[in-house]
């Protein structure tokens, strides 16, 4: 018996080590081996789907034996039962062999098969003792075989996964590359193109300027008009070049913040008197309290193109003959800027999307007037510089409030 | 005395337009359009005043106040007129000691300004 059985376990051994075998013929060859052991007798092992229970079409389905008829209502009685194991004598007449043995294969209380041994011959203790033996073991190689089936498995889609995951993030990597590429393209161009741009508006600017100073003589009323309107157009454009150069400035993190001591009220005189020109054109007036005293940490530059942007917005979307204001006060070291219109104002729904890129309100209104829709972007980014809050109030027909709030800010 | 004034500038209308101006408040007024001519007409000449563009034909702005530098030539007053308004280019400029910086389109009034007190201190 001793024999028997470690001969039986080598036979497993090289199959389960025979890597060519597959799935099927891993069971196929189990019986054929035990075909071997056990002579002049019959063998099958049947497996179940979900341990539960075996149906006749899982049997068929499932059952390797090529001469072995079984008796179904045998197989289930046992099945069904709590044996784990079960010998059967029957009259020959009714199944091919007379003398059955059945097991089940199984780990712990999961059953997950039946392993039946057919013969005429009469079951000896050596046989049952050495198949309920085999089928324990059988029980085992095959839940080892299969997991390690189903570790293959899982270990291959687990390496393919993460190929295609290493693909993706180079892929990703790769665009990403691209992408950081094309910005510092754009922002080049856009430098690029600034540049460009100011050398031919600095002749432009420069000989209307020199017109207007009439230092090479007087200029008729018309010729005076067209200069200025030369001016105002030039001055337009080069705050859309501005403003081009800002968000390309703003975009690649290089803009400079360089604060100094400064008088705000001076600051707001000095970008009334560059915009004097537009708003007198329109017969705008423009209010504020020159004498308002206060010092403030600020870039004069940045500082400048705040109010210049906002005052600029006021003037264009203020209609003949109204009014702006701009209010200063100051709590603490707290500084506060509003600039108040009586314009045609923006509507509720606009409030949050205005300071993002690109964004023209009042499309109707607008459509006349040129801007790069840039402008409130760029100047929420400089005032975010001074460690200031922006926010709006407004009403469509009666006007918007623009409000600066620098907290800390004040020397 | 008459101020000497020296311009390097390569745009023909820009040329014009510094020039015209220039003359107009009587100061003598030299042209180059080039970076390695501005370094000759300097070598040669004693200017008080160079109005330098940045972006030349054959030697750029910067590195003519460089080779002006290492050759030890004695270099004037600048006054850099760039339309370049990249931050990096006015600290370039600080760098080598240059606090003038212009950006194109300038304010003619302004750069008239500039020029003469920068000539007053002189």
């Amino acid at each position: 018996m001793e024999n028997l059985l470690s001969e039986s376990l080598n036979l497993i051994d090289d199959i389960i080590n025979d890597t060519q075998v597959k799935n099927l013929n891993f069971y196929q060859s189990v019986l054929k081996m035990m075909s071997s052991l056990y002579k002049d007798s019959s063998l099958g092992i049947f497996f179940c789907e979900n341990s539960s229970l075996i149906t006749k079409k899982a049997i068929n389905n499932n059952s390797f034996i090529e001469n072995y008829s079984p008796n179904v209502d045998l197989f289930f009685n046992f099945f069904n039962s709590k044996n784990k194991y079960q010998e059967i004598k029957t009259k020959k007449d009714n199944l091919l062999y007379s003398n059955t043995l059945f097991s089940k294969l199984a780990i712990k209380e999961s059953v997950f098969g039946i392993i039946v041994l057919s013969s005429d011959k009469i079951m000896t203790p050596e046989i049952k003792t050495s198949f309920l033996a085999l089928s324990q073991i059988i029980s085992y190689k095959i839940k080892d075989y299969e997991l390690n089936e189903v570790f293959k498995i899982q270990l291959k889609a687990l390496q393919e996964a993460m190929t295609e995951k290493q693909e993706a993030y180079e892929i990703i990597k790769k665009q990403h590359k691209k992408l950081q590429e094309l910005d510092k393209t754009k922002n080049l161009f856009l430098a690029n193109i600034s540049h460009e741009l100011r050398t031919p508006l600095n002749a432009i600017i420069g000989f209307s300027q020199a017109l207007d100073s009439k230092i090479f003589g007087d200029l008729n009323e018309k010729q005076a008009e067209y200069i200025k309107d030369i001016q105002i157009s030039s001055l337009h454009l080069l705050g859309m070049i501005n403003e081009i150069l800002d968000i390309s400035k703003l975009e690649a993190h290089a803009m400079k913040f360089s604060p100094i001591e400064l008088n705000p009220s001076q600051t707001i005189q000095e970008v009334v008197n560059i915009l004097e020109p537009l708003y007198e054109n329109k017969n705008i007036t423009v209010k504020f309290n020159p004498n308002f005293e206060c010092k403030i940490k600020a870039d004069y530059q940045k500082f400048q193109q705040i109010l210049y942007n906002l005052l600029s917005n006021a003037i264009k979307f203020t209609k003949e003959k109204g009014e702006i204001e701009i209010i200063q006060s100051k709590k603490d070291k707290n500084y506060t800027l509003k600039i108040k219109d009586n314009g045609i104002g923006i509507d509720k729904k606009f409030h949050n999307k205005i300071f993002k890129k690109f964004v023209h309100i009042n499309n109707v209104y607008s459509k006349n007037q040129n801007s790069t829709g840039l402008g409130l972007t760029i100047t929420k980014e400089l005032v975010k510089l001074h460690k200031g809050k922006i926010s709006l109030e407004s009403e469509v027909n009666k006007g918007t409030t623009f409000i600066l709030e620098f907290k800390n800010i004040i020397l | 005395m008459t101020k000497k004034i020296l311009i390097v500038e390569d745009n023909e209308l820009n040329m014009k337009l510094f020039y015209d101006i220039l003359t107009y408040q009587k100061y003598n007024v030299e042209k180059s359009y080039d970076g390695l001519d501005a370094y000759n007409k300097i070598k040669e000449n004693n200017y008080d005043l160079i109005i330098l563009d940045i972006q030349l034909p054959k030697l750029d702005g910067f590195s003519l106040i460089e080779k002006l530098k290492k050759e030890n030539i004695p270099t004037p007053s600048i006054i850099i007129v760039s339309a370049c308004a990249m931050d990096t280019d006015k600290q370039k400029a600080k760098e080598h000691n240059i606090t003038d910086y212009l950006t194109k389109p300038i304010d003619i009034n302004n750069f008239v300004r500039i020029i003469k007190q920068k000539l007053e201190k002189l």
